[in-house]
């Protein structure tokens, strides 16, 4: 009997805590909701505006759209988001077993390709090459106040990356032109070959060329690594940032031009917008390291002459107007790179009025792709650009809704060597 | 409004909850539970409100006249073809007219109606409510907002349980609030949301990068690839039900509301008839009560039997979807029944379990090829793509590599399907009653284990701005 009054306060006691600390959490979650200072308007991770409260009509309550995007807004930009995404990634990154891809250590030697028509020889530019030997600060290496994130190339995925690639080639071969960047790191570009193997680092321009050889000849592949590292006194990629800078961009955009056969424009000829103080991802990847808060970055971004003005249809397939350059005055800092056509979303398109021959391209990108996108807006009348992590359309469909003659794969590096990314591009690529 | 929303979560669940702590008397508490039942169902919108409230007012009178009436019959039937009609408008009329302009090949306006959300689940539950009283099972509710109540609590409306009023009467009367039953359902809710929100959400993007990707890409897909998909959309869907089902029961334990298991590990299934005495219980033993008794059940010839069955398992087609896949994949299991009871009897008890599971698991896996198509085409290349009928190859890499990088995923849905963590828990309780080392284990394990569930579903709740559970269309 006394045994039994024990266990009945025991069992009793137990279940108080449970709902105690169930409760407590609970309620920590429920006042931190009501915090509405503390909720973002723009996700950094994401690199998109979040939803914005929504506006009460009689109409909406009716059908119920009205709440179903309150929830949206609720939950898009519920303070402590981006902290649980991440914790999120971490736990998925559990889930099985993936390919190491953003380390710095030894990956494989890429194998010496064929070679590849090597980009024609400039004038005589200043040399830029980092040769400082700086620290690791979490996965982000810093040097003379700059931070690089490091490639590690393995020959399976990127020979699976080929093999995606000439997959959908042959689905599209004779319908229209394909077209592949691979878009180095900033420490591909910057770094001197000393400091990569001192690292332990890939060669980038070794690696991309291995995957553009095994690439069908058809896919007209362009090389922009050799280019940006002739021009890397410049500003051509961000400090405190993964991205490129649209100068960077512009070096790429030539590249692509050469392989088109057209003129490139001249970048004296474009009105520029600047933003200082941009701290990007390395800043916070860092831990916020003192360094690279001690270089912020300035967002240039050149506007388009044909025109200024995107349209992004979202998750909710709705339409938004943005501007291809924007300006992100007001915003945090670490939102800068939104300059740039608004982020990612799952399709957007300009249409250059200026233009009357029904010219289209279709750009596969990630976040890479927002700063190159600006440059062909003066030479296509329509540009269409489509994030595989998020659109739901697919090239065939594309190609004929809208008319679509050159399909532009913008391809980070990293994108190469992940096998969620061109497995979206393979399953978008029908 | 959806369980799996940080919304409901961290605003609407914990208002409510402090409603139901803090309001002394039964009468308060119902009356806030009403409320905020009400608030939840307007969340899809005002119209499906209305509805419910004429359904529930249909229902309320037609119950008083069966209870009042000397022929009970017509007052019952009365009630429960309005009932019907009012779900088969909304439901069944676009696809009922479709089906007619395919057979007549005329050119008929297919209408466009919305389904509200919930409808087929409190539809069931009212025509339970009112064959009861008719069955003088339980007298009729006088009152329109006990019966409100009744109907569209918020823990069951949506989604199921389909909960009989005899079976919540005494609870909702009396709300027996107390911590066993509050701590046991801290734990309920906390394993469903980890079920849905991480489970069931990570198998459903296996299964749409497998399954959905249009009839040219479907073709290509490989025989191991096809499979992957659906063996991820045969976990996401028990996943998704079951975890719903344990919020809501864990839901109604806080508030002293008990209502009855919907699920029992339906995957250790070693029959076909074994499987949907797990599966959906709610859901079967309606149609049981209600459709197959007053049938004749099985004491009746073999040629009553079988209409019975036909019957049946038409209308649990047809309930789960208006769609022919949807009836053809109710028939499938019909048919599955059938030749369990009159062909393989007790032939095969012989058999091995694991080799029994095994071929239910894979009986259920192509009943799932049905139910998924709502695009019969798309269903015949997934079907012939199972078995290479394509031209498409046994695997591919793509398929290998999804399938590694989700591997501990499946195997811990595997895992989580079965009674397996339930055992370790009930034999841990039992050794914490006579060992105080075993007792601090399981104390830690039943405080912590429901609260790293709690933060890992709403960390994953976290990146999807909307996640609506798979049986809304209902």
């Amino acid at each position: 009997m006394a045994q039994d009054n024990k266990q009945k306060i025991s069992d009793t006691t137990l279940s108080t805590a449970k709902i105690f600390v169930f409760g407590t959490i609970l309620a920590a979650f429920f006042f931190i909701g009501l915090m509405m200072s503390l909720r973002p308007h723009v996700s950094v991770l994401e690199k998109r505006k979040l939803a914005e409260f929504p506006e009460i009509t009689f109409l909406g309550v009716w059908n119920g759209t009205f709440f179903k995007d309150l929830d949206i807004w609720y939950s898009d930009t519920y303070p402590l988001r981006e902290e649980m995404i991440a914790a999120d990634k971490k736990v998925e990154s559990a889930y099985g077993v993936r390919s190491e891809q953003i380390i710095a250590g030894k990956g494989d030697v890429p194998k010496k390709p064929d070679e590849i028509k090597p980009a024609e020889p400039e004038e005589n530019l200043p040399d830029g090459t980092v040769r400082t030997i700086g620290e690791m600060r979490g996965p982000v290496y810093i040097a003379n106040n700059c931070g690089y994130e490091l490639y590690s190339f393995f020959e399976d995925v990127n020979l699976e990356f080929a093999q995606t690639m000439n997959n959908i080639y042959s689905r599209f071969r004779g319908v229209v032109d394909v077209y592949v960047m691979m878009v180095p790191t900033g420490a591909g570009v910057m770094l001197d070959k000393s400091v990569l193997d001192y690292l332990g680092t890939s060669d980038e321009l070794a690696a991309v060329k291995f995957d553009y050889s095994k690439m069908d000849p058809g896919i007209k592949k362009v090389e922009v690594v050799e280019t940006l590292r002739r021009h890397n006194a410049e500003y051509i990629y961000f400090h405190t940032d993964h991205h490129w800078t649209a100068l960077g961009a512009y070096y790429a955009y030539r590249e692509f031009c050469k392989v088109k056969g057209i003129e490139p424009h001249d970048i004296k000829d474009y009105e520029t917008r600047e933003l200082p103080g941009f701290l990007g991802s390395f800043y916070s990847e860092s831990n916020q390291s003192p360094e690279i808060a001690a270089n912020p970055d300035t967002v240039i971004a050149y506007i388009p002459k044909g025109t200024n003005k995107m349209t992004m249809i979202n998750e909710n397939n709705e339409r938004e107007e943005y501007n291809v350059i924007n300006d992100m005055t007001g915003a945090s800092p670490s939102a800068y790179y939104l300059t740039f056509v608004m982020g990612d979303a799952p399709l957007c398109f300009t249409h250059n009025e200026t233009l009357h021959d029904g010219s289209a391209v279709l750009v596969i990108k990630d976040s890479h792709g927002n700063a190159f996108i600006p440059w062909l807006v003066d030479h296509y009348e329509y540009v269409y650009w489509i994030d595989p992590r998020y659109t739901k359309n697919t090239i065939s469909q594309m190609i004929r809704d809208y008319g679509i003659k050159d399909v532009i794969y913008e391809v980070g590096i990293y994108g190469a060597s992940n096998p969620y990314m061109y497995g979206r591009y393979d399953q978008i690529g029908w | 409004m959806v369980f799996a929303s940080l919304f409901f979560v961290f605003v609407f669940l914990t208002l409510n909850l402090l409603s139901q702590l803090l309001l002394p008397k039964p009468t308060w508490k119902n009356l806030a539970m009403l409320m905020f039942s009400l608030v939840f169902y307007t969340w899809t919108g005002l119209r499906c409100t209305l509805l419910m409230l004429l359904m529930v007012f249909i229902c309320k009178v037609g119950a008083v006249c069966i209870e009042e009436s000397k022929s009970k019959k017509i007052p019952l039937a009365v009630t429960i073809s309005l009932c019907l009609g009012i779900l088969g408008v909304f439901k069944y009329a676009g696809f009922a007219v479709s089906t007619a302009a395919l057979i007549t090949g005329e050119n008929f306006t297919v209408p466009q109606i919305v389904l509200p959300i919930g409808i087929s689940f409190y539809t069931f539950q009212l025509i339970s409510y009112v064959v009861d009283v008719y069955r003088e099972e339980i007298p009729a509710q006088r009152s329109y907002w006990r019966l409100l109540l009744y109907a569209c609590l918020f823990h069951q409306c949506i989604a199921g349980p389909i909960v009989r009023y005899k079976d919540v009467q005494k609870d909702l009367d009396e709300r027996n609030m107390n911590v066993s039953d509050a701590a046991e359902g801290v734990r309920r809710f906390c394993t469903g949301l980890m079920k849905k929100a991480v489970i069931a959400n990570s198998c459903s993007l296996i299964a749409d990068r497998m399954l959905d990707v249009g009839a040219d890409a479907l073709t290509e897909t490989s025989a191991a690839g096809i499979f992957l998909g659906l063996f991820a959309l045969h976990l996401r869907n028990y996943f998704d039900f079951s975890g719903y089902s344990d919020m809501a029961i864990g839901m109604g334990l806080i508030c002293g509301l008990h209502y009855k298991e919907n699920f029992n590990y339906p995957y250790i299934s070693q029959s076909v008839s074994e499987f949907w005495r797990r599966w959906h219980i709610s859901l079967c033993t309606f149609f049981r009560d209600y459709l197959y008794f007053p049938l004749g059940g099985s004491r009746c010839s073999v040629l009553l039997q079988l209409r019975n069955l036909f019957v049946v398992w038409f209308l649990t087609g047809l309930w789960h979807g208006a769609g022919w896949n949807y009836i053809l994949w109710g028939l499938y299991w019909g048919v599955m029944l059938v030749i369990q009871k009159f062909v393989v009897r007790n032939h095969l008890s012989w058999l091995p379990a694991p080799i029994k599971i095994l071929g239910i698991t894979l009986i259920s896996i192509l009943g799932l090829t049905i139910f998924q198509f709502t695009d019969l085409s798309l269903m015949i290349i997934a079907l012939k793509g199972l078995f290479m009928m394509n031209g498409n190859p046994l695997t591919d890499f793509g398929t290998a590599l999804i399938f590694k990088n989700n591997i501990f995923l499946l195997l811990f849905g595997i895992l989580a399907a079965t009674p397996i963590f339930k055992i370790m828990r009930d034999r841990l309780k039992e050794k914490s009653e006579t060992d105080t080392l075993a007792y601090v284990v399981f104390a830690a394990c039943e405080i912590f284990i429901p609260l790293i569930l709690f933060l890992l579903a709403v960390d994953a709740l976290a990146g999807d701005s909307y996640n609506p559970f798979i049986y809304f269309q209902f």
